[in-house]
């Protein structure tokens, strides 16, 4: 592990929280090098955490931005010693890999007030509405002291399920105008929704969007808002108040899980690369090769000594 | 670890001017060359900037200013950046500004100031030139 890497680590690690700029940095380590996770993860490991990592997804134009606008500026009402971290990914050219991020503009009510921190990301061509090292940004929300986390996702239709993942709560966000009901039935993001919220409830067809999803999802609430005009927002804010009182301790013990998967699956993987290495680069393999199809040793026997001699490699 | 590491920058207009054709040219070109452009509209103070900067971890922040505030606005982020230990960030502008106030503004410590007419070719590779990735990376 690099030098930067570590000494960053610490420095997040024991951060104050309004000075960020440490964070800011190590967010754009891992944005640089998502493999870096595991690390960041177990640097924080004790680090505080969220109570809510609410992920907001839906289709491009529906108000997923404004709507998070919205959601900060009613948590931060209610809760004026309350920080909350802001994560907002955009997608990234095809093209020139270059990306223009403008999540933010609906939100620069907040750009001064130090209890909010918000970081957009790119996507950098990964699929899934999220970014790599997402797990670590977060983690780095919450050693920040933040609250309350809110992932805005790329938005762009039906590989929206990275934030299923990883959230503690979807939110599926609509607006009347966006098709019929066929369309929503065979969008296939539905099922990643905790609850929906029908956005532009001042817009004609509002209601029968959101009667519609009722019909189609019955389990999931689906909240009537206009995130520019605040209409609903308290209520919506209100019950998830509700939801992360009643769940915390799910979620933290989920949460460690998720935790703890990402780094033992990081360690086989990073074991099974050094093996490779060390398999090709001393030409072990080609004689277990030779000796295996010529029968004079058997399958098992050539595992069993390629790792013996990888370990004995790898020791020096 | 060289890896995908790709250049930030902050791209916005502070003042009360609202014309933010130039600022969106810009931020165009910077994405076609492969920046990663943090855009924050119209209207920003300094503070705003600044804060947005250091929580985006750019390597630098690019101005219009067609206001004529030019020389306060450009001083007051520089002003703001070293308060927060983050003089680092480079500072760049563009907009109607006459050249003796440009001259100015580099005295001030502003890296670049692109006017009118000034090539797409001309800014990415001045900006390529001044925004090098960082030698502390990892």
């Amino acid at each position: 592990m690099s030098d930067s890497l570590q000494s960053l680590l610490r420095e997040v690690a024991s951060v104050q929280a309004g000075q960020s700029r440490a964070a800011a940095r190590l967010m754009s380590l891992v944005a640089d090098q998502p493999e870096i996770t595991p690390e960041v993860l177990v640097g924080l490991y004790t680090a505080p955490q969220h109570r809510l990592l609410l992920g907001i997804t839906g289709p491009p134009g529906v108000g997923k931005s404004t709507l998070t606008d919205a959601l900060v500026a009613e948590f931060r009402a209610r809760g004026p010693a309350r920080r909350i971290g802001v994560i907002a990914v955009d997608p990234s050219s095809p093209f020139s890999g270059g990306a223009i991020l403008g999540d933010r503009v609906r939100m620069m009510r907040h750009a001064s007030d130090p209890n909010i921190f918000i970081r957009s990301l790119a996507a950098r061509g990964r699929l899934g509405g999220l970014a790599g090292g997402i797990a670590a940004t977060v983690r780095i929300m919450g050693a920040l002291e933040s609250d309350i986390v809110v992932i805005e996702t790329v938005g762009v239709g039906q590989s929206e399920m990275d934030v299923r993942n990883i959230a503690d709560l979807v939110a599926v966000v609509l607006a009347p105008g966006f098709g019929d009901e066929i369309q929503l039935l065979k969008a296939g993001l539905l099922e990643i929704a905790d609850f929906f919220v029908v956005n532009k409830a001042d817009r004609p067809g509002a209601a029968e969007l959101q009667s519609a999803l009722t019909s189609a999802m019955p389990q999931q609430t689906a909240f009537l808002v206009s995130a520019t005009k605040n209409t609903g927002v308290p209520e919506l804010v209100h019950h998830l108040e509700g939801l992360t009182e009643t769940n915390q301790t799910d979620w933290v013990s989920q949460r460690s899980e998720k935790t703890d998967l990402i780094i033992r699956q990081a360690l086989v993987e990073r074991a099974g690369n050094r093996l490779r290495g060390i398999a090709e680069a001393n030409g072990l393999v080609c004689d277990l090769l030779g000796r295996v199809v010529q029968g004079r040793q058997s399958f098992d026997d050539a595992v069993q000594e390629l790792l013996i001699q990888a370990a004995s490699s790898a020791a020096d | 670890m060289a890896h995908d590491q790709k250049t930030r920058v902050l791209i916005g207009k502070a003042g009360l001017d609202g014309h933010d054709r130039g600022a969106k040219y810009v931020a165009h070109i910077l994405r076609d060359a492969g920046f990663e452009v943090i855009y924050t509209g119209i209207r920003r103070s300094p503070e705003e900037i600044v804060a947005t900067a250091i929580q985006e971890d750019v390597r630098g922040i690019g101005l219009s200013v067609l206001s004529g505030a030019h020389v306060f606005l450009f001083q007051r982020i520089i002003e703001l950046l070293k308060q927060r230990g983050a003089a680092d960030i480079v500072v760049f502008g563009g907009g109607t500004i006459p050249p003796e106030d440009a001259a100015a503004l580099k005295d001030l410590g502003v890296a670049a100031v692109f006017t009118p007419g000034t090539s797409a070719e001309t800014i990415v590779a001045t900006l390529r030139r001044l925004l090098d990735p960082r030698p502390d990376s990892a």
